[in-house]
């Protein structure tokens, strides 16, 4: 269910892109969802657990978003998205969903790979409940 | 005014509550202690999945230590891990960056705060080495013993049950938490030879007597197993019913025992390899079968159910008789003992036959060889209690020149003895056998010939004018001066 949950929140992102939003906005939406995932799972596997698999994310992503490259190393402080958000600002509103959606599905497979896709959904599910804006599924 | 009662939390892990002397104390403040690779995790967690609700959710505070990922991801591995209860009855917290930078006020303000928003009726901290080396590096304002006495206090406060869970605790050590902890558990490995054994041992637990020694323990599949030795109660002597036998199914055996095996006792038959051991065991149990009793067996030697016989192997299959499964090597007597009662409560089993002694000895973890009469003794007591009348057979050495019956000085906790022999006669191997004791009973004193056949063991006669039938080369006698055949009284004290 989490995964349905997942592609509202990538598809919102998409949306917003298509509806001609903004660079800014999309990088605002998508840094959102990833302190609301840094602020749910943070506290379960601690800021370095989380840290790794954000990192690990990023560094998938980089062979479809080289320009990803910029973000590592970025953050001075943990749930600190700064620098992914000036990265995702500088694409456009299209690139930056589809970079932000390809980083949240690795970020939950990898999860997933780790501690099963029920408890992945369990830690997720507030996630989604914070930053869904799409209809509720 | 009546005095204040404990409620002790039932922890539902097999055993547990038992070594623990009923359960855990509530509002306890315990220490899981023992090295790397003891299951301290994997006990905290079960005892964490049995006892939480949402009404009493449990709190698992992880201190660097093991990565939580990594602990999720293994401990899942368990039947007790039910995710449904994370994020509602359990609530797993991450205390690594307060622990990093070695303050144990900030680490104190964040359980406190912590157990202020879930009020959780349990809370674990995992692992607590991670707090003394915190505590050593220096920046600390609060030093350890004051941060236990603190967290102690913070714990029985809010009405928690607590559980520290430690690698760094020695038994040598005066850490203040022995002194402030209500209850320790020691969890260890013994290495003996090529097997090691897990052991727990609750070392000190306020209000409640418990189960003293080292009690053996399992992690499989579903968590943890404690086999607490079998509880005997005072009045075994009850159990015991001299007035009801069972019958053997072996015919002419009946009446060599004065009427058949008195119900409750425990019978030996000790004899050299393929004598009939096995198949006096089987006749047993297949009798019981035939007066619609049930049986349990526990059989220690590598053979299959089928090479029983087919009544057997059928009776198995039909549940009519349980089998206690032995495959897993490194057992303790405890451990059988209690995978037996619950066989006899289970099936309420009425005959119950251990094949071989000799067979369980060798199951056992090296460890637990040199207790193995006292155990035993514990072990035939505890199965007696349950009203089951037990057979057990015992592999004897062929030795001629004295009389054994069993090479474990077993033979004195048994209420009733046959022996089986082999005897030379015009160059045929013989067999023979004879009761040797039936407590509190007469039985016939006769040494008697025995044949297997397809239909299984068939009692001859005597074998009139021989003498030195144990020796195992009989001599013929003068005629003459043959004794008398009657019952005798069994005397109670037999050479073993």
């Amino acid at each position: 269910m989490h995964r349905e949950r997942l592609a509202v929140a990538t598809a919102t992102l998409a949306n917003l892109a298509a509806r001609g939003g903004n660079p800014n906005e999309v990088a605002a939406a998508a840094t959102a969802i990833w302190r609301s995932i840094h602020a749910e799972l943070s506290r379960i596997i601690g800021s370095r657990g989380m840290r790794a698999l954000y990192e690990r994310s990023l560094h998938s992503a980089l062979a479809s978003f080289p320009w990803l490259g910029a973000v590592h190393g970025t953050a001075l402080h943990p749930g600190e998205f700064d620098g992914l958000r000036e990265a995702l600002s500088r694409q456009s509103a299209t690139v930056g969903a589809a970079a932000t959606s390809l980083m949240l599905e690795t970020f939950c497979d990898q999860l997933s790979n780790l501690i099963g896709e029920s408890l992945t959904e369990r830690l997720l599910v507030a996630v989604w409940d914070h930053t869904s804006s799409g209809p509720a599924v | 005014m009546p005095k204040m009662t404990i409620h002790r939390l039932t922890t539902d892990i097999p055993g547990l509550d038992e070594v623990l002397g009923g359960g855990l104390p509530e509002y306890s403040f315990n220490l899981i202690a023992g090295a790397p690779g003891s299951g301290k995790t994997t006990l905290a967690h079960h005892l964490m999945f049995a006892l939480a609700t949402p009404q009493r959710p449990a709190l698992y505070f992880t201190v660097l230590g093991e990565p939580p990922l990594k602990m999720l991801r293994y401990q899942q591995q368990f039947a007790f891990f039910d995710s449904t209860k994370v994020g509602t009855a359990i609530h797993f917290i991450n205390l690594g960056d307060d622990t990093e930078v070695g303050d144990l006020d900030k680490v104190l303000a964040s359980i406190s705060s912590a157990v202020r928003h879930h009020n959780p009726a349990l809370v674990f901290i995992d692992s607590f080495r991670s707090l003394i080396l915190a505590s050593q590096s220096g920046k600390a304002f609060l030093n350890l013993q004051r941060f236990i006495q603190q967290l102690g206090m913070l714990m029985a406060s809010w009405q928690a049950t607590s559980f520290l869970i430690g690698e760094y605790f020695r038994e040598g050590d005066s850490t203040p938490v022995f002194t402030v902890a209500d209850g320790l558990i020691w969890l260890r490995q013994s290495i003996e030879r090529n097997s090691v054994v897990r052991k727990m041992e609750v070392a000190k637990l306020r209000g409640q007597a418990t189960l003293p020694g080292l009690h053996t323990f399992r992690i499989s599949s579903a968590g943890i197993h404690v086999f607490a030795p079998p509880q005997i109660a005072a009045a075994s002597e009850k159990a015991l019913d001299d007035d009801v036998r069972l019958t053997m199914g072996v015919a002419g055996l009946d009446e060599m025992m004065g009427g058949g095996l008195p119900r409750g006792y425990s019978l030996l038959i000790a004899g050299p390899s393929g004598s009939g051991k096995s198949i006096m065991a089987a006749a047993f149990l297949a009798e019981g079968a035939r007066q619609n009793q049930t049986g349990v067996i526990a059989a220690f030697e590598q053979r299959t159910n089928r090479s029983r016989g087919k009544i057997i192997a059928d009776l198995i299959d039909s549940d009519r008789i349980g089998v206690i499964d032995t495959r897993a090597v490194t057992v303790s007597v405890d451990e059988i003992a209690q995978l037996l009662i619950a066989e006899i409560k289970r099936l309420k089993a009425t005959r119950v036959v251990i094949d071989s002694l000799s067979g369980f000895e060798l199951a056992l973890a090296p460890t637990f060889r040199s207790d193995f009469r006292e155990s035993m003794a514990r072990m035939v007591a505890a199965l007696s209690n349950t009203g089951a009348t037990l057979m057990m057979t015992s592999e004897l050495e062929d030795r001629y020149t004295d009389l054994r019956f069993s090479p474990y000085g077993t033979a004195f906790l048994v209420d009733a003895i046959i022996v089986q022999r082999y005897i030379e006669v015009d160059s045929r191997l013989l067999r023979v056998m004879a009761v040797v004791k039936v407590r509190r009973s007469m039985h016939s004193n006769e040494l008697r010939l025995f044949e297997i056949d397809d239909d299984g063991i068939q009692i001859r006669g005597m074998l009139p004018g021989q003498e030195g039938l144990l020796g195992g080369r009989p001599t013929r006698r003068d005629a003459g001066s043959n004794h008398s055949h009657a019952l005798s009284p069994s005397v109670d004290k037999v050479p073993s």
